[in-house]
C-alpha cells in the first residue's frame, strides 16, 4: 500500500529539482561574461525508489520511482588545459616584461635619427676637422668646444636614462614579490575554505574558479606548476619547492643584496635561501636588470672612458693657441684619490689594489720592422676566475703581430699603437665585477718586449710583473706619473664632461703639434699657431681601431651596440605575438569546453521550465485526486 | 573544436579587429614619417645600415667643404704668385735695359733705383699677402701673431748711392716650413699651401761648413730634421753614414764632404734649407751647420758657415746695386741670369699648385659622387614606396570592414529573439 501524499511528495521533488537546475542555469547565465567562470551543470538523478528488499516492505510491486533529486552540481573544467595555460602564460609573462624594457632602451638610443649620440659624436669630428682649417682663429674653437658639450651632455643623459630603467626594473622586482605573496595568501585562505566545503560533502564550485583564476595570475609573474594529485592538498611549487602546500604558506622577501649594488635578490623569508625561478615575468625582470641594462650600461661607459682618454692623450700633446702644453680636453675624474693609483676596493678601510686603465710606453716603435726578441708575455683574464693566459713572441714577430695576437685572445686588455707611435695597453669592461672595470690585472713579461722594445715595464720576469692585487704597483712602470692614465671613477659615462681648463678659456683647445727640444720625451714647442695638425690627429681617431675589446672604430661600436638592442627587440616582438596566438588557441580550448553558450543555457531554461510546469501539473492532479477522496467520497 | 560560446566569437572578433588596426596603425606611421623603420626593432639590419650611411653622409659633406676650402687657398696662392710673375717681367726689361746702358746718366740711374725699390716693396708684400681671413699665406704654420703679423721682414739701411735714402739691404724669413694638410677622404691628406721659403727662392742653396769633422761619430742615437723629414742617426756613426742617410732620404738636396774634410750640403731645386736638431740631439751643431747659441730655425745656421745662394730679395736687391754702380757685365750676365732662375723657380711653383688644383676639382668630382651615391642609398633604405604602402592601407581597410560588418552580424543574434 503507497502513502496517500506520495503523488505529492513526487511532484514536489520534480519541482524542487527543476527549480534547482532552473537556478543553476540562471547562475550560469548571469556569469556568461566571466572569465573566470566554468559552466556548472546540475545532475538530476532519481531519488531513491520503494522498497528496498527487507522483511517489512510493503507487498505491492516494486520498485516504484519516488522522483528526482539533485544529486551534483559539476563544474565542467580541464585542469590540463589549464596546466598547458599556465606554461604558456609564465612564457608571454617573461617576454611582455622584456619587451617593455627593450622598447625603452630602443627609446634611450633614438636610432635611427638625427638627434642620437652617433651624430653627436660625427657633429664633433667635423668641429676637430673646421678647427684644423683655422687654428688661429678663436670662431672655430667656439664650435668645438660646444660640439664636445654637447656630446658629453648626450652621454650623461644616455646614461641617466639607463640607470634609471635600471631602478624601475628593481622596484619592479620588489612590487612582484609582493605580488606573489598576495596571491599566494590568498591562494592558501582559498584552500582552507575549499577544504571545509568538500569535507561536509559539498563542491565548492565558485570557490576552485576564483582558486583557479589566481594561479593562473600567479603564473604570469613566476614559473609554478601545481600538484593535484592529493586532492585535500593543493600544492603550488615554484621550481621545485613548495610556495603554497594546502594550509601551509612560505612565502617570499626581496632583500638588498649587497655584492649587487643593493640591488634586490629573491629569497624565501623563513630560511633566506635563494629562490630559484626561471620564467615569468620575474626572471626577465632579473635578467634585464642585471644583464640587458646593465651591459648596455657598461658599454656607454666604455665608450665614454675611451674617446675621453684617447682625445686627452693626442690633446696633451698639442699646444695651445698662447703655446700651452698638456692640457686635458675631456674631464678625467679618478678611481684613487692619490697618484699611486692605490684605491680600497672592498671598501674594508684598507687599500688593497693598485687602479690603472691605461700605460703608453716610452719608446718609439717601427709598426712593421721585426722585432727580433722571443719572449712569453702573461696576463690574467677579467673574469672571477682570474687564470693566466700567455701569448707568445718570436723574433719574425712585429709589433703590430704581437698586438694583434693579444687583442684577438679578448683578456681584457687591448693592445694598440698611439698617435706618437708607442705600444699602449689599456683595460677593459670587467667580466666578473663592475667594480673592476677599466683596471688592468695583470702585465708580466719573460722577455724584452714589453721592457726594452715599448718601454712599458722596468723589469722582465715575476719580479717586474705589474699586478692590481698589489698596492703601489704603479712602481714597476717605467713611463713617467703622467704618462699613465688612472682608473676612471665608476661610471664614467656619468661624469663625461669638457675639462674645466678648456670651458674656461678656449684659447687652451691644442690644435698645433710640436717638437720635443729637450729630448724629454715631452713636447715642449711649437710649430706656430698656423698648425692645425694636432686638431687633424684628433680628427683621424674616428678611424682607429682601438675601441674596447673589438678592434672596432667608435662608430662600429656604437652601430653595433644599437643593433644588438634592435635585434633583441625584434626578437621579443616576434615572440610576444607568438604567445598570443597561442594563448588565443589555447583558452579557446578551454572556453569550448567551460565556456557558457547562451543559446544552449537558453534551450536549457525552455526545458526545465517546461518541467517545472509540468511538475506543477502533476501537483494539481494529485491535488484533485485527494480531492475527491477527502471532500467527495461519502456525503 | 566542437562546442562554441559566446565569448569564444567575441574574442576571435577582437582578436582579428585588434590584428587590423595594429597593421593600419603602422602602416599610418610610415606614411606620415615617410620612413618605414621608426625604431631599431622593425628592421635591425636596416637601422644599422642607416646608421653607418648616415654618419658617411656627414663624413663626405666635411670632405667637400675641406676640398672646396682647399681650392679656395690654392687660387690665392696661385694669383698672388702671378702677381709675383708679372713684378718679375718688369725687373727682366729693367735689367735687359740696364744691361744694354740705357741708365748711363745720374738721374736716370736714380730713377731706375727708386722703380726697383719700389717693385721690391711690391714684391714683399706679395711675399706677406694675408688670405681671406687675415692670415699670411706664405708663413708656414707661424701665420700671424700679433709679435710676427708677416713671414718677411725687410731690413733697412740708409743709402746714400743713387739718392736712395732709406733703402732695403735684406729680407730675413721669419715663417717656417709647415705644409697646411686638408683631410680629402678618409686618410688623404692634401698640402693647400707653400713655405715661403721655396717660392721666393731664386737659386740653388750651397752651405758649406768650414768644420774639419774627420774622426765625428756621433755619440747617441739622435733625431736631425732636414727641411722637415726626420733622419735617425744611431750612436756610433760616423760622416759618412750621416752623408748617405741624408741622400737617401729623398729630399731635394745633396749632402757631400768637401775637400777640408767639411760637410757640404747643396739643394737640387731652389730653396732655403731648413736644418733642426730634434730631441736635444746636437749632430748638426757638432758637425759645424747650426749656430750652436741660436739652434731653432730659421736663421740658425752657424756664422762659420759659408752660405752661397739667394733668395729673390736677395737677387733683386743685388741687381739694384749693380744698377746704380753702372756696372753692365754683371747686370747683363749674372743679375738676368739669376732673373730667369727666378722667373723659373716661380714658374715651377704655379705649375704645382695648378697641378693640385687639377687634382682638387678631381677629388670634388669624386667626393661630389660618392655624396650622391649614399644619398641615394640611404633613401633606398629608409624611405618607403609610397605607392605600395598606400595600396596595402587600402587593402587593410577593406579588409577590416568585411571583418567588422561579418562581426557585428554574428555577435547580434541569439535564441531569445526566437523564444516567444
Amino acid at each position: 500500500m503507497n502513502s496517500t501524499f506520495m503523488g505529492l511528495e513526487i511532484g514536489k521533488r520534480g519541482l524542487m529539482s527543476h527549480q534547482q537546475a532552473l537556478h543553476v542555469t540562471g547562475h550560469n547565465i548571469s556569469n556568461a561574461e566571466n572569465k573566470e567562470y566554468s559552466r556548472q551543470r546540475v545532475v538530476i538523478t532519481a531519488a531513491d525508489p520503494l522498497y528496498i528488499p527487507s522483511l517489512s516492505r510493503a507487498e505491492t510491486p516494486g520498485n516504484i520511482g519516488q522522483g528526482s533529486m539533485v544529486s551534483i552540481v559539476e563544474r565542467i573544467r580541464d585542469s590540463f588545459i589549464d596546466d598547458r595555460i599556465i606554461t604558456e602564460k609564465n612564457t608571454m609573462g617573461y617576454w611582455k616584461a622584456r619587451n617593455d624594457y627593450i622598447y625603452q632602451i630602443e627609446m634611450v638610443y633614438n636610432e635611427p635619427s638625427d638627434q642620437g649620440l652617433r651624430s653627436r659624436l660625427d657633429e664633433l669630428w667635423r668641429a676637430w676637422e673646421e678647427l684644423s682649417k683655422y687654428p688661429e682663429e678663436r670662431a672655430t674653437r667656439e664650435v668645438v668646444k660646444e660640439k664636445a658639450v654637447a656630446l658629453t651632455n648626450e652621454v650623461q643623459h644616455v646614461y641617466k636614462q639607463l640607470y634609471e630603467l635600471r631602478l624601475s626594473a628593481n622596484r619592479e622586482i620588489e612590487a612582484r614579490v609582493n605580488q606573489i605573496n598576495l596571491y599566494a595568501r590568498d591562494i592558501r585562505d582559498l584552500n582552507e575554505r575549499i577544504l571545509k566545503a568538500e569535507a561536509v560533502g559539498d563542491n565548492p564550485n565558485d570557490l576552485k574558479d576564483k582558486r583557479d583564476a589566481l594561479i593562473e595570475k600567479l603564473s604570469t609573474i613566476v614559473d609554478i606548476s601545481v600538484g593535484r594529485t592529493d586532492k585535500d592538498e593543493i600544492i603550488v611549487y615554484i621550481g621545485s619547492e613548495n610556495l603554497v602546500q594546502g594550509e601551509v604558506l612560505h612565502p617570499l622577501e626581496a632583500v638588498a643584496d649587497p655584492d649587487n649594488n643593493g640591488f634586490f635578490k629573491v629569497v624565501w623569508k623563513k630560511t633566506g635561501r635563494d629562490v630559484t625561478y626561471s620564467g615569468g615575468e620575474l626572471a626577465s625582470l632579473v635578467e634585464i636588470r642585471d644583464e640587458v641594462i646593465r651591459g648596455n650600461i657598461n658599454n656607454v661607459n666604455a665608450f665614454a672612458i675611451n674617446l675621453a682618454d684617447l682625445t686627452n692623450e693626442v690633446h696633451r700633446d698639442g699646444f695651445s693657441r698662447r703655446s700651452e702644453t698638456n692640457i686635458d680636453f675631456f674631464n678625467h675624474m679618478t678611481l684613487s684619490d692619490n697618484v699611486e693609483g692605490n684605491v680600497d676596493l672592498n671598501s674594508d678601510g684598507v687599500e688593497d689594489v693598485t687602479a690603472i686603465f691605461k700605460v703608453a710606453g716610452n719608446n718609439k716603435i717601427d709598426a712593421s720592422a721585426a722585432i727580433g726578441i722571443t719572449g712569453t708575455l702573461t696576463f690574467v683574464m677579467n673574469n672571477e676566475l682570474e687564470s693566466e693566459v700567455q701569448v707568445d713572441y718570436n723574433e719574425k714577430d712585429t709589433a703590430l703581430s704581437v698586438i694583434k695576437k693579444i687583442n684577438d685572445a679578448h683578456l681584457g686588455v687591448v693592445a694598440y699603437l698611439n698617435h706618437d707611435s708607442q705600444v699602449a695597453l689599456k683595460a677593459t669592461i670587467a667580466k666578473d665585477d663592475d667594480k673592476k672595470n677599466f683596471i688592468i690585472r695583470h702585465l708580466e713579461d719573460s722577455g724584452q718586449f714589453l721592457v726594452g722594445l715599448t718601454g712599458v715595464l722596468k723589469q722582465s720576469g715575476a719580479q717586474g710583473a705589474f699586478d692590481y692585487r698589489r698596492v703601489n704597483d704603479i712602481a714597476k712602470f717605467l713611463p713617467e706619473r703622467e704618462h699613465v692614465t688612472i682608473t676612471p671613477k665608476f661610471n664614467p659615462a656619468s661624469h663625461m664632461a669638457v675639462s674645466d681648463a678648456i670651458m674656461n678659456d678656449i684659447d687652451r683647445i691644442s690644435a698645433a703639434q710640436g717638437k720635443d727640444l729637450g729630448g724629454t720625451g715631452d713636447y715642449n714647442r711649437t710649430n706656430g699657431i698656423g698648425d692645425g695638425s694636432n686638431a687633424l690627429r684628433i680628427a683621424k681617431l674616428r678611424h682607429v681601431n682601438s675601441m674596447v675589446d673589438d678592434n672596432t672604430t667608435f662608430n662600429d661600436f656604437y652601430i653595433s651596440v644599437v643593433s644588438k638592442v634592435g635585434a633583441q627587440g625584434e626578437e621579443s616582438k616576434d615572440r610576444i605575438q607568438n604567445q598570443e596566438t597561442l594563448l588565443k588557441n589555447l583558452t579557446n580550448l578551454r572556453e569550448s569546453v567551460s565556456g557558457i553558450n547562451l543559446d544552449e543555457e537558453m534551450a536549457n531554461m525552455v526545458a526545465f521550465q517546461h518541467g517545472y510546469n509540468a511538475a506543477a501539473r502533476v501537483i494539481n492532479t494529485m491535488d484533485s485526486m485527494l480531492d475527491v477522496i477527502i471532500n467527495r467520497m461519502g456525503v | 573544436m566542437n562546442r562554441i560560446t559566446n565569448q569564444m566569437i567575441n574574442n576571435t572578433m577582437n582578436y582579428n579587429l585588434q590584428r587590423h588596426q595594429t597593421e593600419m596603425d603602422r602602416l599610418q606611421n610610415s606614411l606620415a614619417t615617410g620612413k618605414n623603420v621608426n625604431m631599431p626593432r622593425d628592421n635591425p639590419i636596416s637601422t644599422t645600415n642607416q646608421m653607418m650611411y648616415r654618419t658617411r653622409m656627414t663624413e663626405i659633406e666635411q670632405y667637400i667643404s675641406n676640398i672646396s676650402e682647399g681650392r679656395s687657398r690654392l687660387e690665392e696662392v696661385d694669383s698672388t704668385v702671378q702677381s709675383a710673375l708679372r713684378i718679375f717681367q718688369r725687373l727682366r726689361v729693367l735689367a735687359v735695359q740696364g744691361a744694354n746702358g740705357i741708365y748711363s746718366s745720374f738721374e736716370l740711374k736714380e730713377a731706375a733705383a727708386t722703380e726697383i725699390n719700389q717693385l721690391l716693396e711690391e714684391l714683399v708684400n706679395i711675399a706677406n699677402t694675408k688670405n681671406s681671413v687675415g692670415r699670411p699665406i706664405f708663413g708656414g704654420y707661424q701665420t700671424g701673431t700679433e709679435d710676427l703679423p708677416n713671414p718677411f721682414v725687410p731690413v733697412y739701411q740708409t743709402l746714400t748711392a743713387g739718392n736712395q735714402g732709406d733703402a732695403m739691404i735684406g729680407v730675413e724669413y721669419r715663417g717656417n716650413i709647415g705644409e697646411v694638410m686638408r683631410e680629402v677622404e678618409k686618410g688623404e691628406y692634401l698640402p693647400v699651401n707653400i713655405p715661403g721659403n721655396r717660392v721666393f727662392w731664386a737659386t740653388n742653396q750651397i752651405l758649406t761648413a768650414n768644420k774639419d769633422v774627420t774622426d765625428y761619430a756621433a755619440q747617441t742615437n739622435q733625431t736631425i730634421r732636414v727641411d722637415g723629414t726626420e733622419i735617425n742617426i744611431s750612436a756610433g756613426d760616423n760622416l759618412e753614414l750621416i752623408i748617405d742617410k741624408i741622400n737617401n732620404a729623398g729630399l731635394s738636396l745633396r749632402a757631400s764632404m768637401g775637400g777640408r774634410n767639411n760637410v757640404i750640403i747643396e739643394t737640387t731645386t731652389p730653396h732655403q734649407i731648413w736644418l733642426e736638431d730634434m730631441n736635444g740631439g746636437t749632430v748638426l751643431q757638432d758637425i759645424g751647420l747650426v749656430n750652436s747659441n741660436f739652434p731653432e730655425p730659421p736663421n740658425n745656421v752657424s756664422p762659420t758657415v759659408t752660405v752661397n745662394g739667394m733668395s729673390i730679395f736677395e737677387m733683386v736687391i743685388q741687381l739694384r746695386d749693380d744698377l746704380v754702380r753702372g756696372d753692365q757685365e754683371l747686370v747683363g750676365g749674372r743679375d738676368l741670369g739669376l732673373i730667369d732662375m727666378g722667373l723659373e723657380n716661380l714658374s715651377r711653383h704655379l705649375a704645382l699648385v695648378g697641378a693640385r688644383q687639377n687634382r682638387v676639382d678631381e677629388l670634388e668630382k669624386r667626393a661630389e659622387y660618392t655624396k650622391t651615391n649614399i644619398t641615394e642609398l640611404l633613401a633606398k633604405t629608409e624611405g618607403i614606396d609610397y605607392a605600395e604602402s598606400i595600396m596595402d592601407f587600402k587593402w587593410l581597410e577593406s579588409v577590416h570592414q568585411y571583418a567588422l560588418a561579418i562581426g557585428a552580424r554574428s555577435i547580434r543574434t541569439t535564441l531569445m529573439d526566437f523564444l516567444r
